[in-house]
């Protein structure tokens, strides 16, 4: 790594992994298999993001593990629909250019577990909390929640410091999670849904590797792992049925401490992010990126439905926009379909949302936090009945 | 004049006047990135410039973007010369490595409380075993 142009750039990378590494009070670097970048949305990021970003492209530095790359600010085609000035577009697209000359594969997704699924035990450097739970929790592959500019350089040296959720001793869990009958029931209901029981849990539990003793249906678990991440600083989630690493716990459960679950937790987590949907003026789902399944079952309700009550936004991944192939005459003019973005990262003050519905806790606690006013519902209602 | 003792992340020598935060720091949001200006609402520094400073708090805290913006704050030379915590963490030490900041962490003394602004301290951290020298004027 000390040779040739890239030199100083490789020499830099590696230099700032060992020393985070030390910091953190790693005993050695692992070498990683993939990196997917977070924090590239130049609404986040501004001009400081873009100089580095540009900086170390232009430095010679290349990353030599397969990259992906996170949601940004803007729909690379449709911008301007979106009302995004040009500036930002530019701006936007100026990162993602020097990302590419980096090596970056242009997933633009919040979900590469989608189109890349590492290997249980596979040591990764993923960004994006959504990404590492999925990752740690489904896939049993092995990640911390690394910080935007870290996976750069992790991406750039191939290796990580070996701390945290990369080593077997800290997946070990260190609390039980029970659900209450009630919830479950209001779950059943579809009073409550899995990405607030989600939230809830993140909140109550806000650190550590939680030991879920609650099954969850598969395709809800995205939506439950993103909120979990959205509300603490989890990047675990051990969840009976669901997790590789689970089975080998179950004998050693009652040693742990034990908390529940109870809908006087949900109600009191979901307060701030959820209120009374009288008015509000868009739907939004797809926090995290819709998968191409839902997206085609999403987009069959709306065909469906013909006219729609209200402005609709969907976000996926290109990728999985790709294989969804529905014509514009079938689908209401309400409904936009944005890839490459999210509502979350996206300067939203151009496009014009005030009160928002959607299902995801995540988008909820985000857009809250940029003066929106939320209320999150589980998807079946939202389709049935507010669409 | 006192010398306390720390552990060099970022290597080099920086001398100037002591600028001490008791709060943690989120360059993210809480500095701006063109002024060098503590903008945090409330924040012990509110309204301060950390620029060419000997900056001293405890940690970082806040989003990981924080080390683009100290980064950028080098590039329109509004950045500290050196910072002293008491345990760096990663947005911290990503930023002064990129940036060329002296850092140092884990003093043998408590820094925040020894430290005063005003205060000229030169930090010599060209070996692994870092000495902050601390002169009072007063």
């Amino acid at each position: 790594m000390l040779e040739g142009e890239r030199g100083e750039a490789a020499r830099k990378a590696l230099e700032i992994v060992v020393k985070v590494g030390e910091a953190l009070g790693a005993e050695k670097l692992v070498k990683i298999s993939s990196a997917h970048v977070s924090g590239v949305s130049y609404v986040n990021i501004g001009e400081a993001g873009l100089e580095l970003i540009r900086d170390l492209a232009l430095s010679g530095a290349r990353f030599t593990v397969l990259t992906t790359v996170n949601p940004t600010a803007i729909d690379t085609e449709k911008w301007r629909e979106m009302g995004i000035p040009q500036e930002i577009a530019l701006k936007q697209l100026d990162i993602l250019k020097h990302l590419e000359l980096m090596g970056a594969q242009m997933t633009l997704t919040c979900t590469p577990y989608l189109l890349h699924p590492p290997a249980e035990g596979e040591q990764i450097a993923w960004g994006e909390s959504n990404a590492v739970l999925y990752a740690n929790s489904v896939l049993g592959a092995r990640t911390n929640r690394e910080g935007g500019p870290l996976v750069l350089f992790e991406a750039i040296s191939g290796r990580a410091p070996y701390v945290g959720l990369r080593r077997e001793e800290e997946r070990k869990p260190t609390l039980l999670v029970e659900v209450d009958e009630d919830v479950r029931e209001r779950l059943r209901n579809g009073v409550y849904s899995y990405p607030m029981i989600g939230y809830t849990l993140g909140l109550k539990v806000g650190r550590g590797v939680p030991f879920l003793n609650f099954k969850i249906p598969f395709e809800e678990v995205k939506g439950f792992l993103a909120a979990v991440g959205a509300s603490s600083s989890i990047g675990l989630v051990l969840i009976k049925g669901v997790s590789p690493e689970a089975e080998k716990y179950t004998e050693v459960l009652n040693e742990l401490e034990e908390i529940h679950i109870d809908t006087e937790d949900v109600e009191t987590a979901c307060s701030k992010i959820s209120a009374d949907y009288e008015e509000a003026d868009a739907v939004f789902l797809g926090c995290p990126h819709l998968s191409p399944r839902e997206l085609e079952e999403i987009l069959s309700v709306i065909a469906e439905k013909g006219e729609l009550k209200r402005r609709t936004i969907l976000s996926t991944s290109r990728w999985a926009l790709e294989r969804v192939h529905r014509s514009k005459e079938e689908l209401s003019d309400k409904v936009i379909a944005l890839a490459d973005t999210c509502i979350v990262v996206a300067p939203i003050e151009y496009m014009g949302l005030k009160k928002v519905i959607t299902d995801s806790a995540k988008a909820a606690y985000y857009l809250s936090s940029k003066g929106v006013k939320t209320t999150v519902l589980p998807r079946k209602k939202i389709l049935e009945e507010i669409l | 004049m006192r010398i306390i003792q720390a552990r060099s992340l970022v290597k080099g020598r920086a001398e100037g006047e002591a600028l001490v935060s008791t709060e943690p720091i989120s360059f993210f949001g809480g500095v701006d990135p063109e002024t060098g200006v503590v903008i945090e609402k409330g924040h012990p520094l509110e309204k301060v410039s950390i620029a060419g400073k000997i900056l001293v708090f405890p940690h970082g805290k806040g989003s990981t973007v924080g080390s683009y913006v100290i980064y950028r704050l080098s590039k329109v030379g509004r950045a500290p010369k050196a910072i002293i915590n008491l345990e760096s963490e990663p947005i911290i030490i990503i930023g002064c490595i990129l940036s060329g900041i002296v850092l140092v962490d884990k003093p043998e003394e408590n820094v925040i409380e020894v430290i005063r602004t005003g205060d000229k301290v030169i930090v010599n951290a060209r070996n692994k075993i870092a000495l902050i020298k601390v002169i009072r004027d007063r």
